[in-house]
């Protein structure tokens, strides 16, 4: 298990005032008082508008960067203290198609990455193997990857984050830039390396649907701090908790209309009525479901109900819902 | 893999620059001087004729200059190719990472000083004195000092993410003040103390001494010592940096 408590990363801008001296002039906190768990065969969602310290997180989650303060320990390791010693439980694998070398074939560069890992040779040509047959590349194992395409480049990042059997895998954007078809397969990928794989993954993305469709619980961060946490539906239900109903009607009488705004000022509604030529729309925002009383009031003014939908929140209306929390400095609950 | 991934022009290069050197020398030797030199010259070198000097020389920068190449800009090379967040992330030790580097670079590198030697051979360096055990011993002690600053090198291109400007500069003072093609006691005395950081110096001076000219080791003894210390503070100013500049660039790049 992978546990973050209150991490915090304060950079220091210097200046340079002579050759070999600089002086402090500015601190920035780049992440503060960060809690965050992940367990193996989980993914989690590290989400935020750019600038919002989810990259340093993962930096620093990773060992790569040490943190100000806080805690983080890696299978009961202080990774803080032995950042070497859990780096054999991690790897990162980023969007893009650097990270490989393009004049080496697969084989050579999985070797290669294997062998930082101080894997046994007989280990490493295991984990290449499985590596690459779970990406599907076993056909062009020795084939250069300069002649490959960008999806089969990409497929070639996950590998290699795999090389070393790592327990926890953070995933920076890994869809970025590619098809519809290749992000798709690369998210089946993404699922059974969690689920059949047993790998604690990080993935962080721009997007929603991604996180929709893969992760079992969502951070959201805003400058720097966790601002909203739990599962994509739990997120999307604090941020957005109204439901949306709309009902279609042919007309509405005055009686009618009145009657729908006196249950929705007794209840905390807020309703909406537009008047089109040919029937009647009647918007509702509600946090308790109230459809039925609305539907009463209707049947029983004997107008027929055309339609009726409930637009469920989604994930990226509470995504900027929360942005704009937090942008005006409210507090999320 | 040989084919696809080696550096082979750098490796070309190198050898053509040092075949040119000597051939130069050779010219100037033989048809602008006509053979004759100066007698401080035989002073300083214990009496060593010019083409030799000079191949010796061009065959040990030229080594030099390939380790330095390959072991220096290392680092840098990985940024460039954006493999370098990959070696961070790894638990893998920064002077295995070294090693490794000046290991699959080694016979490369070892090629080209023979070649530029062997091409002094034909044009008549005197070679036949070289001792195999003297040879084998300095060539470890000037491979230490050649890596060593390769490490401190590297860390100072990351820093100022900048390779041409200084491999540029430090290659040409290294033949300027190495004693690459005529002895540092001709250098005027505070570029003499200049001179004595690289680990070149030291390299020439145990080479033409011990390997070409014969002498026992045990003479030299305090120029072993000078250059184990100039490696020491190049291996560990280079780690130290190393460690601080890396910090700084995950920080700031990745």
């Amino acid at each position: 298990m992978l546990i973050a408590k209150n991490i915090k990363k304060i950079f220091q801008l210097k200046e340079r005032t002579g050759w070999f001296r600089s002086k402090v002039v500015r601190q920035i906190t780049a992440v503060d008082d960060v809690s965050l768990e992940m367990t193996p065969g989980k993914i989690v969602g590290l989400l935020g508008i750019n600038g919002a310290g989810k990259t340093t997180t993962i930096k620093m989650l990773a060992a790569m960067i040490e943190p100000t303060a806080g805690i983080l320990q890696i299978n009961g390791i202080d990774a803080i203290r032995y950042p070497m010693e859990v780096k054999k439980y991690l790897n990162v694998i980023t969007g893009g198609e650097r990270n490989i070398y393009w004049r080496l074939t697969a084989k050579e560069n999985l070797e290669y990455f294997a062998a930082l890992y101080h894997l046994k040779p007989s280990e490493i040509n295991y984990y290449i193997e499985k590596s690459l047959s779970l990406v599907g590349l076993t056909e062009v194992v020795d084939v250069p990857v300069e002649r490959y395409s960008k999806g089969m480049k990409q497929r070639l990042q996950i590998a290699r984050g795999l090389v070393n059997d790592p327990m926890f895998l953070f995933l920076d954007e890994p869809t970025l830039g590619l098809d519809v078809v290749i992000a798709k397969e690369l998210r089946q990928h993404i699922y059974r390396l969690a689920k059949n794989e047993n790998k604690g993954v990080l993935l962080t993305t721009h997007y929603i649907t991604e996180v929709e469709e893969l992760c079992d619980y969502v951070y959201v961060m805003d400058k720097g701090r966790i601002i909203a946490q739990g599962s994509p539906s739990e997120i999307t239900r604090v941020a957005i908790p109204e439901q949306r109903i709309t009902i279609t009607l042919p007309s509405l009488s005055l009686e009618a209309e009145e009657a729908l705004k006196e249950v929705a000022a007794a209840s905390d509604v807020h309703i909406t009525f537009d008047h089109e030529n040919s029937h009647t729309v009647v918007h509702i925002k509600s946090k308790d479901n109230l459809i039925m009383k609305f539907i009463k009031i209707v049947t029983e003014n004997n107008i027929p109900v055309l339609n009726v939908s409930i637009l469920e929140p989604r994930l990226e209306d509470a995504l900027l819902q929360l942005a704009t929390i937090s942008k005006e400095g409210g507090e999320v609950d | 893999m040989i084919r696809r991934a080696m550096p082979w022009s750098f490796m070309i290069e190198r050898v053509l620059i040092g075949c040119y050197t000597v051939l130069f020398a050779y010219f100037i030797y033989n048809y602008m001087f006509e053979g004759n030199i100066d007698e401080q010259f035989f002073q300083f070198t214990n009496n060593m004729d010019y083409l030799t000097f000079v191949i010796v020389g061009a065959s040990v920068y030229t080594f030099a200059v390939s380790t330095l190449m390959n072991v220096g800009r290392s680092l840098m090379t990985e940024l460039r190719e954006g493999t370098l967040e990959t070696l961070l992330l790894s638990p893998g030790s920064r002077i295995g990472y070294f090693l490794g580097t000046f290991l699959e670079q080694f016979i490369r590198s070892l090629s080209e000083f023979v070649v530029i030697l062997l091409f002094g051979w034909i044009l008549g360096a005197n070679l036949t004195n070289i001792n195999p055990l003297s040879f084998i011993v300095v060539f470890v002690l000037v491979m230490i000092g050649f890596f060593s600053q390769g490490v401190f090198l590297a860390s100072l291109m990351l820093y100022v993410r900048d390779t041409f400007i200084i491999q540029n500069t430090l290659f040409f003072a290294m033949s300027f003040l190495g004693g690459m093609t005529f002895p540092v006691q001709y250098l005027p005395v505070a570029l003499q103390h200049v001179s004595y950081i690289f680990p070149l110096t030291y390299a020439l001076h145990l080479f033409r001494s011990v390997v070409i000219g014969g002498q026992s080791i045990i003479l030299h003894v305090i120029t072993v010592f000078e250059l184990l210390c100039v490696s020491v503070t190049y291996v560990i100013i280079g780690f130290v940096w190393l460690s601080k500049v890396e910090r700084k660039l995950i920080e700031t790049s990745f």
